[in-house]
């Protein structure tokens, strides 16, 4: 079923659109969660919290991509359980590699406000994310919104694991320069 | 919490980056990857090329070795005052005269192939000779090699008792047992110097004469006696004496017989000499020269040529075996996806 109807479906509160969600992104938003907590009933449980999640954001949502839509309440649903299952010393996988990769990456500097709003931070990534290569940008994509394993994005991208470590280092190295250029980060602490 | 934050604000990216990434995952799907294939590939080529140039090379440096013996045994022994000669020659014929029991006499001659003729004649004409020689050559024409062997038999009378021709590899080989008329063996040999070049000549001399001495006193003795017992079977008047006559003519024909057959087995021996002869095809030949700095150079040489015949080697058993390696590359493709299959499905 196209998109649109889907999202007809929710509007109308009609709770095929939940099966057909689930058909459709099932895998899509188990891949996900299971990137994030590595476990097999917890990332079963997320696609089914995505799935009431979807249907109370629609409506009043009207989202313009689905897939993307139902993939950022995956990921935000994933990483909120992960952060509790941290505090319970539970949890790991490819997320905490990947939270490991990017603390590297701003570990000797501070934001310059510390208040600084979300969508800021996100806006100055999104201009970042413009300046480069569309390989590199897909790699990063991968490896820090899906939370890919880097042998899975090596396959995908045909080439060694080690290039693709190697393009995510340098493209974390830009995304630094270009956070401190743009005023996001200290340099300093 | 710095972390958190950056992570929480990637979680927001725009959504045409996430769905350029996820396009991207679904098209790159089933797309094979090239560097694990190709270090597979390359491990299994280093696996075949090592299986198939490791006992070329050992065969190479085994023969080598082999081969140094020869030359060294003739510059030590037989190819006396031959050093340096591009091609060795039969007058360096090591001679062994044995008695059927043993060597009881090695003469090694120094005096040359041209004057070894008339020390024969002098031999055979009183002695009972058997000549047993064996030769390994190589050519670089297989064909015309045989040709001219096999014409030069015919022409000196000679038959080929057994022959053929078989693929040793990286190499042609003919095998062949000549048996030429002793009193023109010596010109055969001359008569086929040039068909390829020696890599080693042996010949060894069997002297029967006396166990054919002894066989044909044996067998006029028993002739006699057969001679004797004749008579007494036509002196014979009883029933009893004609039966016990009859028991040992009986007995001494067999012997006539035993001993007559092993005459004649000798005398075809002797008449004819016996040369087992090996032509392998080659495209260099093998130096006899055993200067050092020469044997490092030809050693290079024949290294290469040796490599070369390694690849070609290799080369044809991937040909013989290409459709087994097609078929395990499929079976290895086929799991390789199967496995991914269930691997994605777990990973949902």
């Amino acid at each position: 079923m196209e998109d649109l109807k889907i999202i007809e479906l929710y509007w109308n509160r009609d709770e095929e659109a939940i099966r057909e969600t689930q058909n459709k992104y099932g895998n899509y938003c188990y891949t996900i969660a299971y990137n994030i907590l590595y476990n097999n009933e917890d990332a079963q449980e997320i696609v089914n919290d995505t799935c009431k999640a979807t249907w109370d954001a629609i409506p009043p949502a009207h989202p313009q991509n689905l897939s993307t839509f139902i993939g950022k309440i995956t990921r935000n649903l994933s990483i909120n359980r992960l952060r509790y299952l941290k505090a319970d010393k539970r949890g790991g996988g490819e997320v905490a590699l990947s939270f490991d990769e990017l603390e590297g990456c701003i570990a000797d500097t501070d934001f310059v406000h510390e208040d600084q709003q979300n969508q800021e931070l996100t806006e100055s990534i999104d201009r970042f994310l413009a300046t480069l290569k569309q390989e590199q940008r897909q790699m990063f994509v991968c490896r820090y919104w899906y939370f890919d394993p880097i042998e899975e994005i090596a396959a995908r991208f045909n080439c060694s694991d080690s290039k693709v470590k190697m393009s995510l280092m340098r493209t974390r190295e830009k995304l630094k320069a270009h956070l401190i250029k743009e005023g996001v980060i200290n340099e300093d602490r | 919490m710095k972390t958190d934050k950056l992570i929480d604000a990637i979680g927001n990216i725009d959504d045409r980056y996430i769905e350029e990434a996820h396009k991207m995952k679904e098209r790159k799907r089933f797309a094979i990857n090239w560097p694990v294939v190709s270090k597979v590939a390359v491990a299994f080529g280093c696996f075949l090329l090592a299986v198939t140039l490791l006992p070329n090379m050992f065969s190479h440096a085994s023969s080598g070795y082999k081969s140094d013996s020869a030359g060294g045994a003739y510059n030590d022994t037989s190819y006396q005052g031959m050093n340096g000669s591009a091609k060795p020659s039969y007058d360096t014929t090591e001679y062994m005269v044995m008695d059927g029991e043993g060597i009881y006499e090695a003469e090694p001659s120094d005096s040359g192939y041209e004057n070894k003729p008339e020390e024969t004649d002098l031999v055979t004409a009183n002695k009972k000779l058997i000549v047993k020689a064996s030769m390994t050559t190589e050519t670089q024409n297989l064909e015309e090699t045989i040709t001219k062997l096999t014409s030069q038999v015919s022409a000196f009378a000679g038959y080929v008792q057994k022959s053929s021709t078989y693929d040793a590899g990286s190499a042609r080989v003919y095998e062949a047992t000549y048996r030429i008329p002793a009193d023109r063996y010596q010109a055969f040999l001359d008569s086929i110097q040039d068909a390829g070049n020696v890599i080693s000549y042996f010949e060894e001399t069997e002297d029967i004469t006396n166990t054919y001495t002894d066989i044909e006193a044996r067998l006029n003795t028993l002739k006699a006696q057969e001679e004797r017992v004749l008579e007494l079977y036509k002196q014979a008047d009883s029933i009893e004496d004609l039966m016990k006559v009859e028991e040992r003519l009986s007995d001494l024909r067999y012997q006539i017989e035993y001993y007559e057959a092993q005459i004649r087995n000798y005398d075809l021996l002797v008449a004819y000499s016996t040369l087992t002869i090996s032509v392998r095809e080659t495209k260099v030949y093998t130096p006899t020269s055993t200067s050092f700095f020469t044997r490092l150079g030809n050693a290079f040489r024949n290294g290469w040529h040796n490599c070369l015949d390694s690849i070609g080697d290799f080369l044809i058993d991937v040909a013989y075996n290409i459709w087994t390696i097609l078929f395990l590359a499929i079976l290895g493709y086929v799991a390789y996806r199967v496995y991914r299959h269930f691997r994605n499905k777990r990973n949902g």
